[in-house]
Parts: structure tokens; C-alpha cells; sequence
């Protein structure tokens, strides 16, 4: 356990979907062509729907933006082998990169796709939070860059006393999993998602 | 299909083809029941031990070519406490040293073999389940079952059964006791081995049946090309299972039967697993 959590928080109610905050890691962060640590899922499905005599549009879509969560029981901690994750005595979970061999089995333990390979490196990436910018007293590039001030960031209790909020948002997976540090405001469609047969429609992209 | 986790595919085939062989090939020499002509005893006792240390270390050579950093490949040992793949890791350590003690055993005629046999076997058995383990986490819903432990035991003894029939048919045998004949009892088996797995691998196949998961992975990309590959797959296993029922059915073409028969079957699995891999990532 942890000394204290920093956490994300999300409204995804609000979020427009511009990618501000995708493209405001990618630059802090200078990763390479196709890799991206915040990721920005356009979430959306269903169709037509007959009321008596008329068609009306039954549909959901709305937008997930997600990084590395942190997680207070982290799934890529445990299982990496070098023991290169870290979670810190701030909830924050580290790759050590000269421990790393790049084995890349973290990226299939995280359920949320946050490890990624660095190809040229030949070892495993991911958020960090921008540890950098936190030791000053800044928030991370993604909550600096959002247009919408739809991404927070603080301390778990602190952000969910403030602001609320769930990890539980379809198509993430089920919050007892990992214990996620992210909180998010859901989209009203978000909860007859499913049932409509949402999917992620930009994987391209993401 | 995605390719990019071919070392990854062969170093579990390899691997559990190594330790299927240790199960077929050792174990019953080490409890007595060989067979073998006594003045050959050793020299199969011998190349079964060694075979099985081949096969390990090129199962274990194909793994570097996974690591982005395969000079560090040893701090891999570190967390055997928490993750499955440092186990995995020692157990694929104890399975070749065991079985390089048995073939040196053998060698130095020191009394010790069936002991380093049975413990190479066992070794062998616990590695496959490792191996197991490690693909079934939460994360991955199609790896995320028994289907995952199922297949990896399938192909451990669908390949061990084969190359310790193939490999027995090469040195004289004698029934055991008069009574059996170790080689024939290892083709036979292997024919079972092979008639079960071809409905058993079409009906676990992921995504098929009610087994298949309800909602993809985050990531997930579909592969248009699953179905295509899959039926390759399948007629594989399936030529593999007839040609060995020719290879019994004519016995003195066994070798070269039997040999065809094991490709198929060898080509069969890795195709199976490079699709296995091929799950979490898409296209």
C-alpha cells in the first residue's frame, strides 16, 4: 500500500474529443511515430430504433481518454519478471529503464494498454505522470493541455471527495481488477452502451 | 495474421514438445518398464536425455529473439515471488539440468539416472503449467481460461508422444516383460493422442462456441483472416493424425511416415500458436 495516490481524474461527460491532451504527452514526452501514452477512445454504436410509425436514431457515443492508471493494485508490477515496475511510495507505478529487458509482458497484464515498446530502445514505456513537472508543483502535460478542463489530477481521496466519480465505464475493465487510480465522470450514453453494441471506433488511431 | 511473437511460438512449441518427450520417453525408463535390448539400454536411455537437452536449448534460443534487451535476459530470475514468467524461467533451468544430469548420469554410468528421469519429467510437466499461467490473466479475455493450460498440455503431448514413438522406433525393441512393446505402445498412444486433439483444438478453439468472450479488449483489432488461418491449422493436425494411422497401418514405412506425420503435426501447433498470439493484437 502506498503512502499517498496521485490520481487522474475525467469528465468524459464534457470531453469533446480534440486530443489535446494526447498530443500534449506525446510532445512533453518526445515519443516516437505511433506511440502514444494518453490515448483518446472514441467510444460509439447502435442505430436506428422504430416508435410506431417512426424511425428515431437510438444511439451512444462519447469519448474515453486514457493512460496509465496507476493502479493501486497494479497487474504489470506483479507479473514483470526483472522487476523493472515500480510503484512508488506516491502511488506512482515507474519502469526503471535499465532494468527493463523488454519482454513486454506487461503489456499484456494491463488491462488498459498502457505499457508500450519502444522499438529503438528495445525496453518497455509508458506515463509517469510527468514526475518531472509534479516534483515542481505542475500538473501533467494532458491536464495542463485540456481545453475543456475535462482532466484533473491530485491526490485519490482528495480528487474523489471533490469531484466523484467511477473507474467502472464501458468497455474499461471492472474496477476491482486492478483498482485503478482514475476517476471519471461518465457520459449519460455510457451506460446503455454496451447494450447498443458500442465499440472503439478510431483503433487506427489509437 | 500477426507474426511478431514467432520467437515466442517456437520457443513454446520447442518447450513443450521437449517436455512431452520427457514425460514419454524418460519416465517410463526411469520406473522400469523399457524394453530396450540391455546392450542398448544406455545408448537409448542416452540419446532420449540428450534429445530432450537439444530440444530444450532451442526452445530457449528462440526466446532471446522476443527480448528487446536479450543481454539482460538473467535478471529475469528476480521476481520468482509474484510473476509466473521468472518461474517459468527456473522450472525451463530445472528441466534442462535435469535432463542433462540424466544424460550425464547415463554417461558416467553413475545409479542416479531414473531419478534425474523422473525429476526431468516432472520438471517438464510443471513447465508446461508455468507457461500456462502466464497467458491467463484478465487482461486478455481469450487466453484468459483452462483452454490456455488445455492446449499447451495438448501440444506437449501430441508432439512428446510422436517424437518418442519416432524416436523408439529406431533402436531395437523388446516387449516388456513379453508382454508389451514399449515402441508399439508409444505409436498407439500417439494415434489416440491425435484423434482426440482434432476435435478437441476445433471445438476450444477461442472464439468459437459458447466459449467465445463477450467483449473485446480494449485495443482489440479483429483478424478478417482468423477463420483462413484456423483451417489451415486444422488440416494439418488432421493430415498429421492419417498419415500416422498410415504409418500404422504400414508399418515398414513407419520413419518416413511417421517423420512426414510429425511435421505436419509440428507445423500444425506452431500455426495454432502464432494465432494464439496473434489474439490480443489483431492484424
Amino acid at each position: 500500500m502506498s503512502e499517498k495516490q496521485y490520481a487522474f481524474h475525467y469528465d468524459s461527460a464534457s470531453c469533446s474529443g480534440c486530443k489535446a491532451c494526447q498530443i500534449a504527452c506525446k510532445d512533453k514526452n518526445d515519443l516516437p511515430l505511433g506511440m502514444f501514452w494518453r490515448r483518446v477512445y472514441e467510444i460509439s454504436g447502435g442505430g436506428w430504433r422504430k416508435e410506431g410509425e417512426a424511425w428515431i436514431p437510438d444511439v451512444a457515443a462519447y469519448n474515453l481518454s486514457i493512460a496509465c492508471q496507476h493502479c493501486q493494485d497494479p497487474a504489470c508490477v506483479k507479473g514483470c519478471p526483472t522487476g523493472a515496475l515500480e510503484k512508488r511510495p506516491d502511488g506512482i507505478v515507474t519502469i526503471d529503464p535499465e532494468r527493463c529487458m523488454g519482454c513486454r509482458y506487461c503489456e499484456w497484464t494491463c488491462p488498459y494498454g498502457a505499457p508500450q515498446f519502444d522499438e529503438a530502445a528495445g525496453i518497455m514505456t509508458k506515463c509517469d505522470f510527468c514526475l518531472d513537472l509534479v516534483a515542481q508543483g505542475v500538473r501533467p502535460a494532458c491536464v495542463t493541455a485540456c481545453p475543456m478542463r475535462t482532466l484533473d489530477f491530485g491526490e485519490l481521496e482528495e480528487l474523489k471527495a471533490r469531484l466523484g466519480g467511477t473507474a467502472d465505464v464501458f468497455p474499461l475493465p471492472p474496477e476491482g481488477q486492478t483498482r485503478p487510480a482514475l476517476l471519471i465522470n461518465p457520459h449519460p450514453d455510457a451506460a446503455r452502451a454496451e447494450g447498443l453494441g458500442a465499440d472503439t471506433n478510431n483503433r487506427e488511431e489509437v | 495474421m500477426n507474426l511478431r511473437e514467432w520467437p515466442l511460438a517456437l520457443f513454446t512449441v520447442f518447450g513443450q514438445t521437449a517436455a512431452g518427450a520427457a514425460v514419454f520417453l524418460l519416465l517410463p525408463l526411469a520406473l522400469g518398464f523399457s524394453g530396450v535390448v540391455s546392450a542398448d539400454e544406455k545408448a537409448f536411455r542416452l540419446g532420449a536425455a540428450a534429445g530432450i537437452v537439444l530440444l530444450t536449448t532451442l526452445a530457449a534460443g528462440f526466446a532471446f529473439f522476443h527480448l528487446g534487451r536479450p543481454f539482460r535476459a538473467p535478471s529475469a530470475l528476480r521476481n520468482i515471488v509474484g510473476s509466473w514468467l521468472s518461474r517459468e524461467l527456473i522450472l525451463l533451468l530445472v528441466f534442462g539440468l535435469a535432463a542433462a544430469g540424466s544424460a550425464l548420469a547415463e554417461w558416467m554410468d553413475l545409479g542416479a539416472a531414473p531419478w534425474l528421469e523422473i525429476l526431468t519429467a516432472a520438471a517438464g510437466l510443471v513447465f508446461v503449467f508455468a507457461m500456462a499461467r502466464i497467458y491467463t490473466v484478465p487482461a486478455v479475455p481469450d487466453w484468459n481460461s483452462g483452454r490456455t493450460t488445455a492446449a499447451f498440455f495438448s501440444t506437449a503431448f501430441i508432439l512428446g508422444s510422436m517424437t518418442a514413438a519416432l524416436y523408439a522406433s529406431g533402436i531395437p525393441i523388446l516387449p516388456i516383460f513379453g508382454r508389451v512393446d514399449l515402441g508399439g505402445l508409444y505409436r498407439i498412444v500417439a494415434l489416440i493422442i491425435l484423434a482426440a486433439a482434432v476435435p478437441a483444438a476445433y471445438l476450444a478453439a477461442p472464439r468459437f462456441g459458447r466459449w467465445a468472450p463477450k467483449a473485446a479488449p480494449l485495443g482489440f483489432r479483429p483478424d478478417p483472416s482468423w477463420l483462413t488461418i484456423f483451417s489451415v491449422r486444422m488440416n494439418l493436425l488432421s493430415i498429421a493424425a492419417f498419415l500416422w494411422l498410415g504409418a500404422l497401418v504400414w508399418p515398414g514405412s513407419f520413419e518416413i511416415l511417421g517423420g512426414v506425420a510429425l511435421l505436419a503435426a509440428l507445423a500444425s501447433e506452431i500455426v495454432g500458436r502464432l494465432q494464439f498470439y496473434a489474439l490480443p493484437l489483431g492484424l
